[in-house]
């Protein structure tokens, strides 16, 4: 029993950061119809640009700052105005593909620019473990959850609270309807893609220490928060949270219980049958569009 | 699009044809190694641009079809069997996957597949790295054996290019054929006009799974040509990379050819603009492609049920019917079509509410009503693109209420050609597919889908399509 609470509480560290990344993906997905194929890479790269600037000497905490600064910059606005805008005019896939390529090129850049090699990276969190109901659990583990859960917290807050939020949400909505209404529906778009941005830079800080800091760690994270945006539902946030959560308890699971082999197979077959099934993702609505 | 002549272009092509077979008699290994790969390749593609290009599916598991080709042909010829065997594996094997797989793409929305293939494609991708007893696992396959062709042993680059090359004009000529034949008419007008398609008798379904599995099989010969080549295959050939290439290579290739994918169908300004085009620049003679683009718009998007119209014609009472409703039973002639308080409800909007007439034989009946009203929604509920949420529609007293519009063709009921629309992807003297002359002649369909009528006749409903004004 205690190896499955051990599991348990793996799975959910893994599943929140999954599920920062799926949300930032679906944000994306409802204002402006981008499928990020590049959505893995943009944690990998957030990493990177932190090691970057410890490189040149700065401290840790500032080259956080930094790095989620400058990941805004690129991955937001510049991702923004450079690739989506022009190729949004040629449809939806198009534009899936130039993220695609995107992805591709993130990766080569890291592997010639930075190094090939898997990089360590520091931990927000102190190592050790403490001890829940008699359970050791690693208080990295409780660290991610944490972060992850005010992460959230925080972003359902300034979509539901706020008048911001609710103007994020006419824009995704109804596009044309809010325009109408006064909603600068441009820079609520602009506003997801910052958002985006700062989340997947936060999940990069908090899986690099875990996973180590590698050019191709993008692939397999990508892959899964996409599973986990479908697998709960497209059009929601806390779809994308649920099934955050559920695949990465799954893929735990799976790996100790299944076989390690097949373990990546567990996570498909599960964003098979859901598709077939439930298309609209276990938490979603069919054919609407939320925040 | 034609900026060569014909006799040109021609001239063209086998000069390019030439080139390929003798340029590379000078090249090293490695030259023919990239031709080869090229050749094989572009095989594996072209079978994706049906599932693009006519499907419409975008698949995002065409490597690993290729990777079920190849291994099939890898684990048969090292067992002693001869190339053209495996082929013959690699093709069966790769359809049947394709067409269970194809299943999803009738369920769920184009994007939605593209998950599902993506995840097959890992799913692939886990069996060939994981089942080591029948794939050896990382360790993968070597020594993969050659053919001899026609008693000539090809184990040298040079032959085994040839192989390759002479495979892929056979595919070449057969996609070639298969794109000219009613097959590929059919391909063509799903692509264009699904709804049209369907009304004209094309089991829209069965052709989606058709143009994926095919597709998926020219992957698996692709894959079965692959292994020779490479005579050495593990998993990392066939992951996704080699599936978003493929995909890559044919939307980069999108006007080439047999290719012209991508039905961008949901770019109704683009359709408005290229009918513009039409109208404005092209001579009177090719004038009946662009039929109003409004009337596409309209008619591509029938009963929008949020449409304001709707609701305020429903409200208003004003729900379409031409005529009053006729008693039945004044002798004279019978009612061939006789549809009894339809009602369609879109969520809480209802769009037809509780429409009845009939049409009798000769008669033809007109409906009319502002837009919006529901007169499509109406038309769609009758022909059976849609489901009425209630009523009954009756053609020659055999209910035939909900079937599906393919179905209703086979038993008479004549097709309901929207507006021509205007293609998007077919070049201006291209034939339109979907363009009839009687129904039953448009050569749509391999088989022919008209049954014999219960009086024998095999013709849809002469009666109807015979008809004249009727003055009452």
């Amino acid at each position: 029993m205690s190896n499955l609470f051990d599991l348990l509480v793996a799975g959910l560290a893994t599943g929140a950061i999954y599920a920062l990344v799926a949300v930032g993906f679906t944000l994306l997905w409802q204002t402006s119809q981008t499928i990020n194929f590049a959505q893995g890479e943009f944690v990998m790269l957030p990493a990177f640009l932190m090691l970057a600037a410890m490189h040149v000497g700065a401290p840790f905490w500032l080259a956080i700052i930094l790095g989620i600064l400058l990941s805004m910059i690129l991955l937001g606005l510049a991702f923004k105005m450079l690739l989506v805008d022009p190729m949004m005019r040629h449809g939806v896939l198009p534009l899936a593909i130039a993220t695609m390529a995107l992805a591709i090129g993130i990766k080569e850049a890291v592997k010639q620019f930075f190094s090939a090699e898997a990089s360590p990276f520091p931990s927000i969190v102190p190592t050790g473990d403490i001890s829940v109901f008699g359970h050791a659990v690693s208080l990295q583990s409780i660290g991610v959850l944490v972060v992850a859960i005010l992460a959230v917290v925080g972003l359902t807050a300034l979509l539901n609270r706020t008048s911001l939020g609710h103007q994020m949400q006419a824009a995704a909505q109804n596009p044309t309807v809010a325009r109408i209404i006064g909603v600068p529906v441009e820079r609520m778009i602009l506003l997801t893609f910052l958002i985006n941005a700062f989340l997947v830079a936060l999940a990069s800080l908090l899986i690099t220490p875990i996973y180590l800091a590698k050019f191709s760690s993008g692939e397999v994270l990508g892959q899964a928060a996409f599973i986990a945006a479908i697998v709960g539902g497209f059009n929601q946030v806390r779809g994308a949270i649920a099934g955050g959560l559920l695949i990465g308890v799954l893929d735990n699971l799976a790996a100790s219980y299944v076989s390690t082999q097949y373990r990546s197979a567990v996570p498909m077959l599960v964003l098979i049958i859901v598709i077939l099934f439930r298309p609209q993702g276990l938490l979603g609505r069919a054919e609407e569009r939320t925040v | 699009m034609t900026g060569f002549a014909k006799p040109l272009k021609i001239a063209l092509g086998l000069a390019v044809i030439a080139a390929l077979i003798v340029v590379p008699m000078n090249f090293n290994r490695y030259g023919l190694f990239i031709l080869s790969q090229w050749a094989v390749m572009t095989i594996a593609a072209m079978g994706l641009n049906l599932t693009l290009g006519y499907a419409g599916q975008v698949s995002l598991a065409q490597g690993a079809f290729v990777g079920i080709g190849a291994y099939a042909a890898a684990i048969m010829t090292t067992h002693g069997w001869p190339l053209p065997a495996a082929i013959v594996v690699a093709i069966v094997l790769s359809f049947a996957v394709g067409w269970v797989l194809g299943y999803p793409a009738l369920r769920v929305q184009h994007h939605y597949l593209a998950f599902v293939t993506l995840a097959f494609s890992t799913l692939a991708f886990l069996v060939f790295r994981n089942e080591s007893w029948l794939t050896g696992g990382i360790y993968g396959i070597s020594n993969i054996p050659r053919p001899h062709i026609f008693g000539i042993a090809t184990n040298k680059p040079l032959p085994f290019y040839y192989v390759c090359l002479g495979s892929l004009a056979i595919v070449s000529l057969a996609v070639w054929w298969l794109i000219r034949s009613p097959w590929g008419r059919a391909f063509i007008a799903l692509r264009e006009n699904p709804q049209r398609a369907q009304s004209l008798g094309v089991d829209t379904r069965r052709y989606t799974l058709m143009a994926f599995a095919i597709g998926s099989a020219l992957g698996g010969i692709a894959g079965a040509l692959y292994a020779p080549l490479t005579q050495y295959i593990d998993p990392v050939p066939f992951n996704l990379s080699l599936s978003l290439d493929l995909l890559m290579m044919v939307i980069v290739g999108e006007r080439r050819l047999l290719s012209r994918p991508l039905p961008r169908r949901d770019d109704r300004s683009a359709a408005a603009g290229m009918a513009a085009l039409h109208r404005g620049l092209l001579p009177d003679a090719l004038r009946d492609r662009s039929h109003a683009a409004a009337d596409l718009v309209a008619d591509r998007y029938p009963g929008d049920p949020r449409s304001l119209h709707g609701r305020a014609a429903h409200q208003g009472g004003v729900c379409a019917q031409g005529r009053r409703k006729i008693p039945t039973g004044d002798g004279a002639m019978s009612a061939v079509l006789e549809v009894t308080n339809i009602k369609k409800n879109f969520g809480g909007i209802s769009a037809v509410d509780g429409v009845s007439f009939d049409v009798r034989e000769g008669e033809i009946l007109g409906l009319i009503g502002p837009n919006g009203c529901g007169k499509s929604t109406l038309f769609n509920c009758i022909l059976g693109q849609l489901t009425p949420s209630s009523g009954e529609v009756k053609l020659d007293g055999r209910s035939v209420t909900g079937l599906r519009p393919q179905s209703q063709q086979a038993r008479g009921q004549p097709h309901l050609p929207a507006p021509a629309g205007v293609s998007k992807t077919l070049g201006a003297r291209e034939p339109d597919p979907c363009r009839a002359g009687a129904p039953g002649q448009h050569g749509l369909t391999p088989r022919r889908p008209l049954r014999r009528r219960a009086d024998g006749r095999r013709q849809p409903d002469d009666r109807l399509l015979q008809a004249r004004p009727s003055r009452r």
